[in-house]
């Protein structure tokens, strides 16, 4: 073949068939690499529009997540696109979940828009000391409670704040409690400044006024501490099964009563974990102290800290984690059931926004993993 | 934090290399555009450069443990300029421009251009599959310069039993590899 003078249209269908056969010598791919910079030089200078809008990436985006979903043959190039330019309106809500209509073996329940469960969102329950209980979300900003050296108030961003208002003793000294339900977050400001991001399904009981000694609160559930530093007076995080004492520091403490173990991770200073029967640990940041509710045994070891607050930063972060763990952390923030019989022994790796609906999120594991999910009545079964 | 549009290409591909759809996701983010544009330039057709686009993404996916690339976008672009090969054979896609006027010079090669003619000849290989070269040759004398089975045989000494039985072994390992495309062949 000579196209050293230029190519018209059968050398060209020439060249191209041997590239595409894999049968192109060395010179003959240099040639249709020189035909492609040509090429695309002579397109832009025409100026010609190039329909590369946001239907044409979403479009892309569902048909390569449903032949990545296993299924190889496709419809002749002419039908295609016609039939999926008809369902997009349709699809747009659930852009993950697309599945080729003929696809019949797998039942579409994940898709199904009714059935949406969306994310978790910043609410709390505050109680007060004298029993008062406070619903918090996002709305409805200002002040909660105002006496006489103390003022608590919410912010617009899913966070409540103690502040001392006045010098000398705040005559409250009763025990206040956040809670937040399933599918809920929220954080809160201390009175002596420090910051407390609670997870979903937790709860936090403090006192509104730290004694002079120590400033000790108690913890279910997951919460991740950023401690103002107060020498003189010590910060302890009272679990059911160990207290973590510490100075000025952030850390995490995940102790949900249904995890196997009480994780406690450091991230900045130094903490001490003591436990129940009386064993104890010093942490370095990086690293993470789990404790075995079953075995009573203490075991430290190096953990990513972004894993281990990704929650806080708005994130699910996997890490070769068992589909058993991923479960439990989207039941809690989804605020669904898991159905245990159906979970196969494998790990998962990735980050998913904790943003989006359960049915994404599902769809995200599928994607990666190869197994099925399902929701039936709020239970998320594996297939 | 571990927002992933913070992490690199190559952070990107180690986490798509470890099974993690959200990196492959971000590297969608990143270069569909890219991608199709360059598609365009070659095709201008929209269905066609959907087509050339996704499948080098659903390539990419389906073949993450065994990617070997210099950079990420390059080993794209020329992944796509490979898939487009396969419409410009077609007479159904009119080539969007025939070089008759351009004059394909050979001098100028920069750096860049060279690197980027590695990158296609890696990302051709890869897709092709290498066939054995003996395989290779009858399969182009028989396609490419339309000679016969017999003129085949004489030609590289060979049984013309054995040319039939290379041919059949190209379009086996083509078909496998071309896939859902032969449908446009």
């Amino acid at each position: 073949m000579d196209i050293s003078t230029g190519m018209d249209q059968e050398k060209l269908r020439q060249l191209s068939a041997k590239i595409s056969d894999g049968t192109a010598s060395d010179e003959e791919i240099a040639w249709y690499h020189r035909y492609c910079l040509a090429a695309e030089q002579a397109a832009k200078a025409s100026g010609a529009n190039i329909p590369d809008d946001e239907d044409t990436r979403a479009e892309m985006y569902r048909q390569i997540r449903g032949r990545i979903k296993g299924k190889k043959e496709r419809l002749p190039l002419k039908y295609r696109y016609a039939a999926a330019a008809a369902l997009t309106g349709a699809l747009a809500a659930t852009a993950f979940l697309y599945r080729p209509a003929t696809h019949k073996s797998q039942p579409a329940v994940v898709a199904a828009a009714s059935q949406n469960i969306p994310a978790g969102g910043n609410k709390a329950v505050l109680t007060l000391a004298n029993g008062k209980e406070i619903m918090l979300s996002d709305a409805g900003a200002g002040d909660i409670v105002k006496q006489a050296g103390l003022r608590i108030y919410k912010t617009s961003a899913g966070e409540i704040v103690y502040e001392a208002t006045a010098t000398g003793n705040v005559s409250d000294t009763g025990i206040n409690r956040i809670t937040t339900p399933r599918g809920g977050q929220y954080s809160v400001v201390l009175p002596d400044g420090s910051k407390v991001w609670l997870n979903a399904a937790s709860s936090l009981s403090y006192p509104v006024n730290f004694s002079a000694r120590e400033r000790r609160v108690m913890l279910q559930g997951e919460a991740y501490f950023e401690i103002a530093r107060n020498a003189g007076r010590a910060f302890k995080v009272v679990t059911a099964t160990q207290t973590v004492e510490v100075l000025g520091t952030h850390f995490n403490v995940d102790a949900y009563s249904d995890n196997a173990m009480v994780r406690t991770t450091l991230l900045e200073g130094s903490v001490k974990v003591v436990t129940a029967p009386g064993t104890q640990l010093m942490l370095k940041p990086g690293e993470q102290a789990r404790f075995n509710n079953q075995t009573g045994a203490l075991q430290k070891s190096n953990v990513s800290e972004e894993d281990v607050i990704a929650w806080k930063n708005g994130y699910f972060i996997f890490n070769d984690t068992w589909l058993t763990d991923v479960l439990l952390q989207l039941s809690r923030w989804y605020d669904v059931q898991v159905d245990q019989a159906t979970i196969p022994r494998i790990r998962y790796s990735g980050s998913i926004p904790r943003q989006k609906t359960l049915q994404e999120v599902l769809a995200m594991l599928e994607f990666t993993g190869n197994r099925h999910f399902e929701i039936v009545n709020r239970t998320i079964k594996v297939k | 934090m571990s927002a992933i549009h913070l992490y690199s290409d190559n952070e990107l591909l180690d986490l798509m290399k470890s099974g993690d759809g959200a990196a492959f996701d971000e590297i969608y983010q990143r270069y569909w555009n890219i991608l199709f544009k360059s598609a365009w330039y070659l095709l201008q057709d929209k269905a066609a450069c959907m087509d050339v686009v996704q499948d080098v993404f659903v390539w990419l996916w389906e073949h993450r443990d065994h990617v070997v690339l210099t950079t990420l976008r390059g080993y794209l672009v020329m992944a796509v300029r490979y898939k487009a090969a396969n419409y410009l054979r077609n007479s159904k896609v009119r080539a969007a421009f025939v070089a008759e006027n351009a004059a394909l010079e050979t001098d100028g090669a920069s750096e860049e251009w060279m690197l980027e003619l590695k990158e296609l000849k890696a990302v051709i290989a890869g897709f092709t599959n290498a066939l054995p070269s003996r395989c290779r040759e009858v399969f182009y004398l028989s396609r490419h310069e339309h000679l016969s089975n017999r003129e085949i045989a004489s030609r590289l000494g060979i049984s013309e039993k054995t040319v039939e039985n290379q041919i059949t072994t190209a379009l086996k390992k083509l078909r496998v590899r071309l896939g859902s495309m032969s449908l446009l062949m």
